[in-house]
């Protein structure tokens, strides 16, 4: 009953998101190719549909897959710093006004990929020093290297221009606004590229899902598994964070709200995260986007302020 | 056949040092805690680095790949931890064919028939979470893996710590039942588990490794007396469990 409304509301407000907005659109115009109308459609807001779609799946796959391979329900690129380096690379390149494009895709883009890959590999290194890999020592490692590449990220707004300052702080708050289907597709093809991993690897990573040693004793080599699925969960995470920004809680929330709902082994749940994923944050694109606020809200307030009670609530009742 | 020489490995600081033995039979392993026997089962199954040699059906441990040695050796734990709570028994039964499928292929049909065969006989219930078992099946499922998987050896570790007596005899009936071709090995504190099941007995010391090959001139109240440092009383008269 739970999982219908849910899915029902979720679906209403996400087939709802291209109408939405400051200007009202009339259906009956939406196909006549002159028209502002089907200008605003088809090159804005069915664009950005895709993007926030294709960014939700991303994200609830990315948490989904950290959940796994870390065997905690509160590891996610954002909580473990990897958004964290993602954005401050995407920082750097703005400061360093790096916005050419090298085989259709931003420098930016190579430049969030650059920091989410090398805050793996901070991450991975200084985990062999820690005494206890499984626990919430690496959790905390995270969250340390998050407040590191806050700081810097502080750093850049003390050397870059009021200009450049502006662009890092709206960046900093997540957008899903974009224009033509370049970037979306770009979103798009990291997340089905992912989905598409993940499922070729569902096996492994059932295995995995029980314990490490498990998965040693099925004959996995659970160093080069986590390792390629980190390189590669890192690069469409850069990717998907060079183009709207960090937006937290979709990947935390989405893989235990799916877990709650559907109650079936992990690996049996990667579609349905990077669906709810992908309706997650498209409703809460139209939300941003209501009528009745003065102005487009940014998306990263909207999911914490969904997922924020969430995770509240997450925290007194314990992992899922 | 298990055969190590001058094995040292542990954690932060070595448990095991310079062990050998050699052993091509079922073997019980006794010792005091932190003597090393979980590290020592571990180890060769190549769960913990190590020095010295491992030698696993002839070959070293190090010459094997990830899947060859699943399909030589594996380790049952004292207790199922799964960070998936909703693994069902059959998926979790059907997880021990890994080792034998292809990159990308799935688990075949003679995959599946196998775990249903083994789901009738050992009565547990297939679509149920495997974290809401009780001990006794949980560690009846973890042989049934063990058992589809079909490896050469098997260690158990301390399988009857959290049974109590009829779940005790259920698994010493099983482990009877298991596979002659099978060497298996019983890491245990329980002596008259030990002594039931009449294996050559390996006891790990902090100073000293012995293999007992006649497992009754162990369990005398003087070798154990000696053994682990307390007084036996050689006309204890306590009940005992009849396994066979």
């Amino acid at each position: 009953m739970i999982k219908t409304v849910l899915v029902a509301l979720l679906l209403l407000l996400t087939m709802a998101s291209p109408f939405v907005g400051s200007v009202t659109l009339d259906p009956a115009t939406l196909f006549d190719a002159g028209t502002v109308g089907h200008q605003i459609f088809f090159e804005l807001r069915l664009p950005r549909l895709i993007l926030a779609f294709f960014s939700g799946a991303l994200l609830a796959l990315s948490g989904w897959l950290f959940q796994t391979l870390f065997r905690n329900g509160l590891m996610t690129p954002y909580t473990l710093g990897i958004s964290g380096g993602a954005v401050l690379g995407t920082g750097i390149a703005t400061v360093l006004g790096l916005n050419t494009l090298i085989i259709g895709i931003s420098l930016s883009a190579f430049f969030g990929f650059g920091g989410a890959l090398s805050s793996v590999a901070l991450l991975l290194w200084l985990s062999r020093y820690l005494p206890d890999k499984e626990g919430n020592s690496l959790l905390l490692l995270g969250i340390a290297l998050s407040f590191f590449f806050s700081a810097a990220l502080m750093v850049l707004f003390a050397v870059a221009s009021a200009m450049q300052s502006h662009a890092i702080l709206l960046y900093t708050m997540g957008s899903l606004a974009t224009m033509g289907y370049t970037e979306a597709a770009a979103v798009a093809v990291s997340s089905l590229v992912l989905g598409l991993f993940l499922y070729l690897k569902r096996f492994e990573l059932a295995i995995l899902g029980v314990n490490e040693e498990h998965a040693k004793l099925k004959g996995i080599n659970t160093k080069r598994l986590t390792a390629t699925l980190l390189l590669l969960s890192s690069l469409v995470i850069g990717i998907a964070i060079s183009v709207t920004g960090p937006i937290g809680f979709v990947g935390l929330i989405t893989p235990h709200m799916v877990r709650k709902l559907y109650r079936r082994a992990n690996h049996r749940l990667i579609l349905p995260v990077a669906l709810f994923g992908g309706l997650f944050l498209a409703a809460c694109d139209t939300i941003s986007r209501l009528p009745q606020l003065q102005s487009e809200l940014p998306i990263g307030i909207v999911t914490a302020f969904i997922g924020g009670p969430f995770f509240i609530y997450l925290i007194i009742k314990g992992k899922s | 056949m298990i055969s190590v020489k001058e094995l040292s490995c542990g954690y932060d600081k070595s448990v095991l040092e310079a062990v050998s033995f050699s052993c091509s039979e079922n073997l019980s392993i006794l010792g005091a805690n932190g003597v090393g026997k979980s590290t020592l089962a571990k180890a060769l199954c190549g769960l913990l680095p190590h020095q010295g040699e491992i030698i696993i059906n002839g070959r070293p441990l190090e010459e094997y790949t990830a899947g060859e040695r699943a399909r030589a050796i594996t380790y049952i734990p004292p207790k199922l931890a799964s960070f998936d709570a909703f693994i069902t028994v059959e998926e979790f039964i059907l997880m021990g064919r890994y080792p034998h499928k292809t990159a990308l292929s799935g688990y075949t049909d003679e995959d599946r028939e196998r775990v249903g065969a083994l789901l009738k006989e050992t009565g547990l219930p297939p679509k149920h979470a495997i974290t809401a078992l009780s001990s006794g099946q949980q560690q009846l499922l973890l042989i049934a893996q063990a058992l589809i998987q079909e490896s050469r050896i098997i260690l158990f570790d301390e399988p009857t710590a959290n049974l109590d007596p009829k779940h005790a005899r259920d698994f010493y009936r099983a482990l009877k039942k298991m596979p002659q071709q099978t060497q298996k090995v019983v890491i245990t504190h329980d002596l008259h588990f030990a002594r039931a099941l009449g294996y050559p007995v390996l006891f790990l010391h902090e100073a000293y490794v012995r293999l007992y090959e006649e497992p009754q001139h162990f369990f005398t109240p003087d070798n154990l007396s000696l053994c682990y440092g307390v007084a036996f009383r050689p006309d204890a008269e306590s009940p005992e469990v009849q396994y066979d």
